[in-house]
């Protein structure tokens, strides 16, 4: 169900690690779980008993942060008529992958925007701390290079 | 006037009277069964060794233990073995379902509609509504469950310290304030009233009465009284009989916004919920229609001291209902065993004990025209004679090997 759609990053906590930076800790456990959870859509109430599995928590925080990624556009939903009523389910519009693309590419953006050269030289000097990271970038300057050459 | 009389004999008995009067026709047939079981016991002990009951079940063993003969395989079934299997089957049924709803009922259906139990974070306010509406009820505060139903629906499960008050998502949006104090006082009536016991209880009864069709509109119609018995004691402990009428209404119009609920939801929540809100109210549904629950509410304050010629008025017509009731499934048991008598074929049967080569042997008529009379068959000279004879339909005779059957 998930498409090659992007999402649009509103703020980037430098403390968090991985996608906690975007979605804060909580709601990068849960997409973690509706990632996990396969292509069905899931319920709040199987993604809270994966969660409280591992921490302490309450249903309505989980129903909430559910309901805040549905509003940022990182899940989508649908009401189903299903067992025991009615009720919504929910499921990632982007893949893994594509999501964390999206969102780099997004703060990355932003970065360039504002701080042009500045943002490029540091990622170099970040870059070249690292051999085999200097090499793939070196690669990855010339192919983009002989293509603008071709064009 | 009859009419009349029957719309208010709500007004002059209370409820709870009602719904027992309504479900206790359907204790009859437990009650024939049990009767009839004793009365055959009672007549086996009164009897010496003379071969009665030659029915199916217990005949074919009665002489031939007599005889000192063996057993032939039975090649016949009588009406009265058929009645026994019939009717011990209800009783298992009734039994397995008492059992699944009066002691699984809660578990399953937590599993059934995915509760979700409180937690402390968890609308703290709902909670400490329940906490107090339990108190003024003398009730031991309930546990506190959560369904991800979007649609306005809630019930109690289970009794005692395992008894669970159960909201949806929809209710806790749709309804706040006085209006969710209400149905929070209505599902506390119902475990104040024990109805979990009730239902449980009336849908084995009804298992047990699965011949009579009447069984399922009385069972349909107490569980209304107990809904709005509910409804009725709910809102004078909270003292505002208009936020429950105000309540239903409003519950009763988001619903019609959603879907219906699939059948199978539908079965689970007749079978094992308190109180489910049903979409739809029928004869045979459970649940009263939502105007006739806020009619009654609003007309509570209203209610005046009744008159003694209306309440004696109101205890005849109660004992007609009761009295209508019983014979009503008396005539339903009837029924049920005269059916089996017809469906029953008629051909002549028997069974013959003879295996031995100078074994006497016993052969027995076809018994399936006797109508609740156990076929019986004596010996004309018990003490010598060696074989029985057949001599007409439902009797045997002593005769010797030469004149068997």
């Amino acid at each position: 169900m998930a498409g090659r759609r992007s999402y649009k990053v509103s703020r980037y906590n430098l403390d968090g690690e991985q996608f906690e930076g975007f979605l804060g800790p909580l709601g990068a456990e849960i997409l973690e779980t509706v990632w996990n959870s396969g292509e069905e859509p899931v319920t709040v109430r199987a993604v809270y008993e994966e969660v409280r599995k591992s921490t302490k928590i309450a249903y309505t925080t989980v129903m909430s942060t559910m309901d805040r990624l549905y509003e940022k556009g990182v899940l989508d939903r649908k009401v189903e008529r299903g067992k025991g009523g009615v009720f919504f389910v929910y499921w990632p519009k982007l893949g893994k992958k594509s999501f964390e693309e999206s969102a780099v590419r997004t703060v990355v953006s932003s970065l360039f925007k504002n701080f042009g050269s500045t943002v490029t030289n540091a990622l170099v000097e970040e870059v070249a701390s690292n051999k085999e990271d200097l090499e793939a970038l070196q690669k990855r300057i010339d192919k983009l290079a002989s293509s603008k050459k071709v064009n | 006037m009859c009419t009349r009389l029957l719309l208010r004999w709500g007004g002059f008995l209370g409820r709870g009277l009602r719904s027992l009067l309504l479900v206790i026709p359907l204790v009859v047939p437990v009650a024939a069964l049990v009767v009839s079981y004793l009365a055959s016991y009672v007549q086996s002990l009164a009897v010496t060794p003379s071969l009665l009951q030659m029915s199916a079940s217990e005949g074919v063993d009665a002489p031939a233990a007599y005889y000192g003969l063996r057993q032939a395989p039975v090649l016949s079934i009588s009406p009265s073995f058929v009645l026994t299997v019939v009717g011990v089957v209800a009783l298992s049924a009734g039994a397995a379902v008492f059992v699944l709803t009066f002691l699984f009922g809660g578990r399953f259906a937590k599993r059934a509609f995915g509760v979700v139990m409180m937690g402390e974070e968890d609308y703290p306010q709902v909670q400490e509504e329940v906490r107090l509406v339990s108190s003024r009820l003398g009730l031991a505060s309930p546990k506190v469950g959560l369904v991800e139903d979007l649609r306005p629906n809630a019930f109690s499960l289970g009794r005692g310290k395992g008894a669970t008050v159960v909201f949806s998502l929809g209710l806790l949006n749709v309804l706040a304030g006085e209006e969710l104090e209400a149905v929070i006082s209505h599902e506390l009536a119902h475990i104040k009233n024990g109805d979990s016991t009730f239902k449980a209880l009336t849908n084995a009864l009804v298992a047990i009465s699965f011949f009579n069709p009447l069984s399922y509109l009385t069972a349909s119609a107490a569980m209304k009284e107990r809904e709005m018995l509910a409804d009725e004691r709910g809102a004078s402990v909270i003292g505002t009989p208009h936020a429950l009428a105000s309540a239903l209404v409003k519950v009763g119009r988001a619903l019609r916004e959603f879907p219906p609920e699939r059948r199978l939801t539908r079965l689970a929540a007749a079978t094992f919920l308190v109180s489910s809100f049903d979409r739809h109210t029928s004869i045979r549904s459970y649940h009263p229609s939502v105007e006739a629950r806020a009619w009654n509410l609003l007309e509570m304050n209203s209610k005046s001291i009744v008159p003694r010629r209306r309440v004696a008025a109101a205890v005849l017509l109660s004992s007609m209902v009761l009295l209508g009731g019983v014979a009503a499934s008396l005539y339903f048991v009837n029924l049920q065993a005269h059916l089996l008598q017809i469906l029953l074929p008629k051909a002549p049967t028997s069974f013959v004990y003879a295996s031995q080569p100078n074994a006497p042997q016993v052969g027995l008529a076809s018994h399936a025209g006797a109508r609740f009379s156990f076929p019986r068959f004596r010996p004309k000279d018990s003490g010598s004679a060696k074989e029985l004879k057949f001599v007409k339909p439902g009797h045997c005779q002593l005769s010797h090997p030469a004149s068997s059957v």
